[in-house]
């Protein structure tokens, strides 16, 4: 099992004419490190092909009910973890405490595999 | 099956759900069943509500680069059956001699999946490329065929059709002679699903064959027309 690590990722948000309008911080999970068969099953993304799409759309229009949209705020950061998941903190965080270096993770975005498979299976 | 796809029936009614990512289509022949879906990815989920369907992965794109308003138009019409357009050209390609296969699919009057792509291999005869674009064409209507009858919609003998009249024949007969006897195998899969009842090859003029311009520019006015035929519409005619 390896541990994952953590990185910090700034990110300035800028205007039309370049002028800074927001900073953006994100915690993010360096999920490279993770080797299928060992921390993580199969995976895969819930990819539609357009080609559904576009069956869907004229079997509605067909069949004449209406569709409506919507949309999951930030895509990963729903659903809860079940097993318990430590991540090694940034080195660059100045810690004291030993404890301090890792983070209890339960409704974060870490580990987008096990995500995945337990927050998006119907 | 499409793990994409998400399905409820209850008595009479179905509801469809399609998700891409964090975005999701839905839709059902009963509108209860649709609040209640709503309601209950609400209580799951941080969820905003976007209401009817406009605009979704760029698919209701408004202008094109000429100032003209064309797209793509489900126009009204009742019939709900599928149907399959095949063509290709022979020896498209200069460098390496292949083929270029051009397919089309169509549910009703609505354009729903095209294609056109250099083929794998050499042919050596025009219905030999024809015959390689068929297989790839039926290959498609497996699997939108399945999704219909996910949707809950039996669709039986799906016309394809082919304006060629012996990789016609060939897809009948399991005859060998000597101009076939090459083509390989995996190309014979049209044959099984013709013979297992999944499409119907149908003959077709090449002057009403959809797919023709997917291989190879057109004249302007045999252009607009297959444009026109395939529900690529102008805008501002319709409105």
């Amino acid at each position: 099992m390896n541990m994952i690590g953590t990185k910090w990722v700034f990110r300035n948000k800028m205007d039309e004419q370049g002028i800074i309008v927001r900073n953006k911080a994100r915690l993010v999970a360096k999920g490279y490190n993770q080797e299928e068969g060992i921390d993580c099953d199969e995976t895969y993304a819930p990819v539609a092909r357009i080609e559904a799409v576009r069956l869907l759309l004229a079997y509605a229009y067909l069949s004449g009910f209406k569709l409506f949209q919507m949309d999951v705020k930030s895509a990963f950061l729903n659903g809860f973890i079940n097993a318990k998941y430590m991540s090694l903190n940034n080195p660059d965080l100045k810690t004291t405490n030993c404890l301090d270096m890792f983070t209890n993770l339960r409704r974060l975005s870490m580990d987008l595999n096990k995500l995945l498979g337990n927050g998006m299976k119907d | 099956m499409d793990k994409t796809l998400f399905i409820k029936n209850s008595e009479n009614d179905i509801i469809l759900v399609q998700v891409y990512v964090d975005n999701i289509i839905f839709g059902s022949t009963n509108e209860l069943l649709c609040q209640e879906f709503v309601l209950d990815m609400q209580g799951e989920f941080e969820m905003s509500m976007m209401g009817e369907l406009n605009y979704f992965l760029g698919l209701q794109i408004k202008q094109l680069q000429n100032g003209t308003n064309v797209g793509l138009w489900y126009l009204n019409e009742v019939t709900l059956n599928l149907k399959g357009y095949s063509y290709s050209d022979f020896v498209g390609c200069k460098l390496d001699r292949k083929s270029t296969s051009g397919t089309c699919h169509l549910l009703g009057a609505s354009l729903i999946s095209w294609n056109s792509k250099k083929q794998a291999c050499v042919a050596l005869s025009t219905t030999e490329a024809k015959y390689i674009a068929i297989g790839s064409c039926c290959a498609q209507i497996c699997w939108l065929k399945q999704q219909l009858s996910n949707f809950g919609l039996k669709v039986t003998e799906v016309p394809l059709f082919c304006d060629n009249t012996s990789a016609i024949n060939l897809t009948k007969h399991p005859v060998h002679h000597s101009r076939t006897k090459h083509i390989e195998i995996r190309h014979h899969f049209i044959r099984e699903q013709v013979s297992n009842g999944i499409c119907e090859i149908k003959f077709i003029e090449s002057e009403k064959q959809l797919a023709d311009f997917l291989t190879k520019p057109l004249a302007k006015d045999k252009f607009n027309y297959l444009r026109t035929e395939l529900g690529i519409l102008d805008y501002s005619n319709i409105a």
